[in-house]
């Protein structure tokens, strides 16, 4: 029993040490990114320049196989690499899930002509990718999608018209192309009349539309699709397989295994109330212990998942236990913060990179993450039937036609 | 990384489980249980006891040539999760963790020489106080409230916070025992009144106490882990054979959800536990804080396991013939030997501050 790398992890981690000293800036603060401070646009082509870089030394995607530019690598070099990137300027928020869930889906799905085409330009950050899966009415229960494709003509080949309206997608207002789950056929049970495609976010009859969130930024979008036309070309997988390809996508989010929230850990509540000298009242001792105790829990959980990993196994539906603990727990931090500085707590604090700064956006954004990327609810689930093997949940609409299952 | 258990170690707890399935089932559980309420103290299960001698495990950390097996702190904590799985009323705690730690980091050489091949074999059981001692030369008058294993125990080792300790061979005169009725009669306690009794100095370097306890507590760690997830297995296996409302139990939300919780709790506590050992075992600085966070992370763990399996039975959960309440007995008591969650938790914010201050200071 060790927490040191192996030889050969020891080597990967020198070497990648070595590629950022000579290519990447240092860090002012631990929420300082490529572009900061620039323009949206400007912002946006130093993330691409930092991107190319990356990708021409095989770190931007580090296990893909060598074929498609990556390093042929394991889980846990993609993991060194992010935990030594994290010590560097780097990018967030444009080129993860297209190279995380989008293009190995179209790698695994797609034909030679796609591959050559769009896998090479995303890693390099020319193209971005976005996930159009979530609808209005289809979160948690992501085959209930209504947005519909009609063939424009019944026949084989034909391209397909697109309709409908997708919610909560990261990037498309900068994304060049999107994976897209339809329902091509309403009359038969939801998950057998699904077919995903891939489409260009510049057609004719797409808009995009920011949602104002709750605490008053606009980060994620509504994508509104009316009489989209997509060449059959961009179909991936067969007419009515489009559940299982979601699958495969959805089992790619979980390879980013160890990918952080950006929420506040417990180091800082430990910072924050030294600084205050309130750990000698026992209340306030607890509270730190018991959220130290989740935080360090969940390192050691993830320690035992990377040696999982490197003896050969692929992350699996524990993984589950990371966003369900840490989203709670950040809330609960934050409002306990909040509660020891009392009203004073209340007012904004402009100082964005300050530790009060970061209790005030956890306590916004722990109420989103509760929920985003499967709910807590929906984690239980899948800990309850994935793992423990309890019963599935009683599906009403099981077996009935989309089309007359009551909405 | 390789922060898993060697396959040896795994190969060799899986016989510490089977032996103990085959020796220690509920039955014998429950008969120990039933012995200990009405003729309070003197209860070890002796099946179990037996075989945790006859695999090496009593005498695990013991060297050699005193009869031991020599094994090392990983070994003893994987089997102690083995102990704890099948929720056996044997006096590990206070003998094995406590009492031949104590023995092999601060014994004289006569004192190691008279009691570890006992240790080893099983034959012989220590207990342990931790106590201001008070000795008149070498004569001890003391009344200790609640000794575990005390009615049964042929030696105690009694340690002051200052790193001092005596050990007391409890047959002599001037000893005497009074069994308790307890709560767990899995963990039996007596009460031990000394009379002016002979006991021999101990040679404690500093930091033996806090030493000690870090130690045990890890290894208790793996005993509550071993109940946690066996209560859950429990409560699982019962909801999905128990229907109600034309449903089996364990398809209903709450139900999942509930367990789903338990599950979470204990793999959090697995990861502390596992840290304590690997700090134990290569005697770590961050010892102290991974032994207080596997402290409570695994009480707290095996509570909830234990409390939500029992209410996931329904009535039958009260009934001695369900084979939980031993666990929900047993959560209770452990959380409570070697000090309660509450003084673990402040000792980890200490801790933790100590640590803030001193990078702060380097800074």
């Amino acid at each position: 029993m060790n927490f040191e790398d192996s030889p050969q992890e020891a080597q990967f981690r020198a070497t990648v040490r070595e590629w950022l000293a000579a290519n990447a800036e240092p860090k002012r603060h631990p929420r300082d990114f490529v572009g900061d401070g620039l323009p949206a646009d400007q912002r946006l082509a130093a993330a691409r320049v930092w991107q190319a870089k990356k990708a021409a030394a095989g770190y931007a995607a580090v296990t893909w196989p060598r074929e498609f530019g990556g390093l042929g690598g394991t889980p846990i070099q993609h993991l060194i690499y992010l935990q030594e990137e994290s010590k560097w300027r780097s990018t967030f928020g444009y080129f993860e899930i297209g190279i995380g869930m989008c293009l190995p889906t179209l790698m695994a799905y797609g034909n030679q002509h796609h591959k050559d085409r769009y896998v090479r330009t995303a890693l390099y950050g020319e193209e971005i990718w976005c996930q159009l899966f979530s609808e209005p009415a289809a979160g948690s229960d992501l085959a209930g999608i209504r947005m519909r494709a009609r063939r424009e003509r019944e026949q084989e080949g034909s391209d397909w018209m697109v309709d409908g309206q997708k919610v909560w997608t990261t990037g498309a207002q900068f994304s060049d192309f999107g994976l897209l789950l339809t329902r091509t056929d309403p009359t038969v049970p939801k998950h057998a009349g699904l077919t995903m495609f891939f489409v260009d976010m510049k057609s004719a009859g797409i808009e995009v539309r920011p949602i104002r969130q709750m605490a008053g930024e606009s980060e994620f979008n509504e994508v509104f699709f009316t009489g989209v036309r997509i060449p059959d070309e961009q179909r991936l997988g067969p007419v009515g397989g489009g559940w299982k390809v979601a699958l495969t996508t959805l089992m790619f989010e979980r390879l980013t295994v160890g990918t952080e929230l950006g929420l506040l850990t417990a180091q800082s509540m430990l910072s924050l109330l030294a600084d205050r000298g309130d750990l000698s009242d026992p209340a306030v001792a607890e509270s730190m212990a018991d959220a130290w105790i989740v935080d360090e829990g969940l390192r050691l959980h993830q320690c035992r998942t990377l040696t999982a990993l490197s003896k050969g196994s692929t992350p699996g539906p524990e993984q589950s236990i990371g966003k369900l603990l840490k989203a709670r727990q950040a809330q609960r931090m934050s409002t306990f913060l909040m509660d020891l500085a009392g009203q004073g707590s209340l007012v904004v604090d402009e100082e964005t990179d300050s530790l009060w700064s970061s209790v005030q956006r956890t306590w916004n954004w722990s109420a989103a993450l509760r929920i985003a990327g499967g709910t807590d609810q929906i984690l239980r689930n899948i800990i309850a039937e994935r793992v423990l093997g309890l019963p599935e949940e009683i599906r009403v609409d099981k077996g009935i036609p989309f089309n007359q299952v009551t909405k | 990384m390789n922060f898993d258990f060697s396959d040896d170690i795994k190969a060799m707890t899986a016989e510490v489980r089977r032996a103990l399935e085959r020796s220690c089932n509920m039955a014998e559980v429950r008969r120990c249980l039933e012995d200990g309420m009405f003729h309070p103290g003197g209860l070890i299960s002796k099946p179990a006891w037996g075989v945790l001698a006859e695999m090496g495990v009593t005498g695990a950390r013991i060297p050699e040539q005193w009869g031991g097996s020599g094994l090392g702190m990983l070994e003893l904590a994987a089997c102690a999760e083995e102990i704890g799985r099948v929720c056996a009323p044997v006096p590990s705690l206070p003998s094995v963790y406590l009492a031949t730690e104590a023995l092999l980091h601060s014994g004289t050489d006569s004192q190691r020489e008279r009691w570890l091949p006992q240790l080893a074999r099983g034959e012989a059981v220590g207990s342990m106080c931790f106590a201001p001692i008070d000795a008149d030369g070498e004569r001890l008058t003391a009344r200790y409230a609640a000794v575990p294993a005390g009615a049964v125990a042929d030696f105690l080792v009694v340690m002051s916070a200052d790193d001092c300790a005596v050990l007391i061979d409890l047959h002599q005169d001037g000893v005497s025992r009074h069994p308790l009725r307890v709560l767990d009669p899995g963990s039996p306690m007596a009460e031990l009144a000394l009379n002016a009794v002979r006991s021999e100095p101990m040679n404690c370097p500093a930091g033996s106490y806090q030493g000690i306890r870090n130690r045990a507590a890890v290894l208790l760690a793996f005993e509550q882990l071993g109940g946690a997830s066996r209560a859950l297995d429990i409560a699982r296996d019962y909801t999905l054979q128990r229907k109600t409302f034309g449903r089996t139990v364990a398809s209903y939300q709450a139900v999942k959800h509930l367990m789903a919780d338990v599950w979470v709790k204990n793999e959090i506590a697995r990861g502390h536990a596992y840290h304590g050992a690997w700090a134990s075992q290569t005697n770590d600085p961050a010892l102290p804080l991974a032994a207080a966070c596997a402290r409570v992370s695994a009480s707290e763990a095996f509570e909830f396991a234990a409390r939500e399996a029992l209410q996931l039975h329904g009535g039958i959960g009260f009934t001695w013939e369900a084979d939980i309440h031993p666990f929900y007995k047993r959560s209770r008591s452990t959380a409570l030997s070697l000090g309660s969650s509450r003084e673990w938790k402040r000792r980890i914010a200490q801790l933790l501050h100590r640590q803030h201050m001193t990078i702060a200071h380097e800074l």
